[in-house]
């Protein structure tokens, strides 16, 4: 494959349906958003975010999975459960938000939360294309004739993809850990004042 | 729990908790407070109950019930109800409304602050007696309404004063035949076409609805075979609205020009027949015999 070949097939088939993921999640935010108003609905709006917050707390069974808080489940369902109903629980507070500014701590909240949804389908991304490489790598040394003992050494020596995922999963701990506070905060600072959400 | 996670967990709730303690209004509330209760705006306390909500007996701290509508709280006298709200007396009816919270009708923080009164949250006694808080309506309609049987209530709900339902049968029956009284009379072309006939409502409309409406075109002309042509093939202008609809012509088609047309009614002896209708009130060629009623033109006309 030449290089603007391969660079073309990247941007369309790896970083496109994960561009596509948050901007979609965006146009669907304003879409919902404008239809309640509209409508006259927006109460529902104001109720969404239990169900989203519901959905990304379950999310998270994946992380607990992955930490051995919990034995049950495939890490490989429940990473793309964690995929799917982060999204959808993203969608739902997007639209809890809605297009108002008003008080700071909701939209720092809001802010990490689009962070935290960037920074997944960045790692999204990066698995996607460590696997594709240990692919290519290994369909490459079995055409070179090695044995099935030398290939697994060999492959384990090759740690590259599965660094970059690690050094990602650093950065993207912390972003979820700033939205959970503010989420929490926000949630509070709700219950605190108004006495229901 | 790795310890960079730890730090930025602890960082975040640092820079919250100083944020909301510096900067508690931007932070929290979701819009400024309302002039008068500016001085409040960094005490969220003041006027929330933790886990409460806002808190009547925090208001009545400042603002007695009885006083409302009486005098400010800095005692001034409470100034008279502006324009707007002229429809409205200066009852006092927030003596009657028991333990209503006050933010079922009175809202804080910007855009937020809707006012939403509920009559629900009056006793029933003030919920009955509209007069007492509403200036009765100095209209044409209401003036000529003779049944009160169920006082405002027979047309009118607590939720929606537009969305009334009104029965004609409260009207006098010569009221009931005054439409132009309350009505405006239609602008549209066929009304306008009708000419006097438009005065005449009942010919085609009921009381019970504008909708449906019963124009018999057949009273004056049948429609059918050939005739079922536009509007216009008959009454040119009509499709403009300037003509009166009640002026037709039946030249309009080369069945009849005007030559042709003379010449049939003259063979038969009839003269006078330039108001075709009179005679001829459907399509059949051969009506005219049975439509006239002068005693003119008895005889076939196929000849």
């Amino acid at each position: 494959m030449t290089r603007p070949a391969h660079a073309a097939h990247i941007v369309g088939r790896e970083i496109a349906p994960h561009l596509l993921a948050f901007v979609g999640l965006i146009a669907l935010t304003l879409l919902f958003d404008g239809a309640l108003h509209v409508l006259g609905l927006r109460w529902i709006g104001r109720w969404l975010g239990i169900p989203g917050v519901l959905l990304i707390v379950a999310s998270f069974l994946y992380s607990a999975r992955k930490r051995k808080l919990i034995a049950w489940g495939r890490p490989g369902a429940l990473l793309r459960a964690h995929e799917a109903m982060s999204w959808a629980g993203s969608a739902l507070i997007l639209v809890h938000a809605g297009v108002h500014f008003n008080a700071a701590l909701p939209w720092l909240a809001v802010v990490a939360m689009l962070a935290n949804v960037g920074s997944g389908l960045t790692g999204k991304y990066l698995l996607a294309d460590a696997r594709a490489r240990l692919e290519h790598t290994r369909a490459a040394l079995l055409a070179s004739g090695l044995s099935p003992e030398a290939l697994d050494e060999q492959l384990s020596w090759d740690t590259a993809a599965v660094d970059i995922v690690k050094q990602w999963r650093t950065v993207h701990f912390p972003i979820t850990a700033a939205f959970v506070v503010l989420s929490l905060a926000h949630i509070f600072a709700v219950l605190l004042f108004g006495g229901q959400p | 729990m790795n310890r960079r996670v730890l730090l930025v967990v602890v960082l975040n709730v640092l820079a919250i908790l100083g944020l909301a303690v510096a900067f508690p209004e931007p932070m929290l509330a979701p819009g400024p407070l309302q002039p008068g209760h500016a001085a409040l705006a960094a005490d969220c306390l003041a006027c929330h109950a933790p886990f409460a909500g806002p808190d009547r007996a925090a208001c009545e701290a400042c603002h007695t019930v009885n006083d409302i509508g009486v005098r400010l709280v800095s005692g001034a006298p409470a100034p008279k109800r502006p324009d707007p709200d002229a429809a409205l007396t200066e009852a006092r009816f927030h003596q009657a409304l028991g333990d209503a919270p006050c933010a079922a009708c009175h809202t804080e923080h910007g855009a937020a602050a809707v006012p939403r009164f509920e009559h629900a949250l009056l006793d029933v006694d003030q919920r009955d007696d509209c007069a007492a808080c509403h200036v009765a309506p100095d209209t044409a309609l209401h003036s000529r309404v003779q049944s009160f049987d169920g006082g405002c209530r027979t047309c009118h709900n607590t939720a929606d004063w537009e969305n009334a339902r009104f029965d004609h049968a409260q009207l006098s029956p010569a009221d009931q035949r005054d439409c132009v009284a309350c009505h405006a009379a239609p602008t549209d072309a066929l009304h306008q076409g009708l000419g006097a006939a438009s005065a005449d409502c009942a010919g085609c409309h009921e009381i019970q609805g504008w909708r449906p409406a019963s124009f018999e075109h057949g009273r004056y002309f049948q429609i059918t075979g050939a005739h079922r042509a536009s509007c216009e093939t008959c009454h040119p202008g009509a499709t403009a609205g300037t003509v009166n609809l009640e002026r037709y012509t039946c030249y309009g088609c080369h069945e009849h020009s005007a030559a042709g047309v003379r010449a049939e009614h003259v063979e038969e002896g009839i003269r006078d027949f330039a108001d075709c209708v009179r005679c001829h009130r459907s399509g059949e060629e051969h009506e005219g015999r049975e439509g006239g009623g002068d005693g003119e033109g008895r005889g076939r006309d196929d000849d």
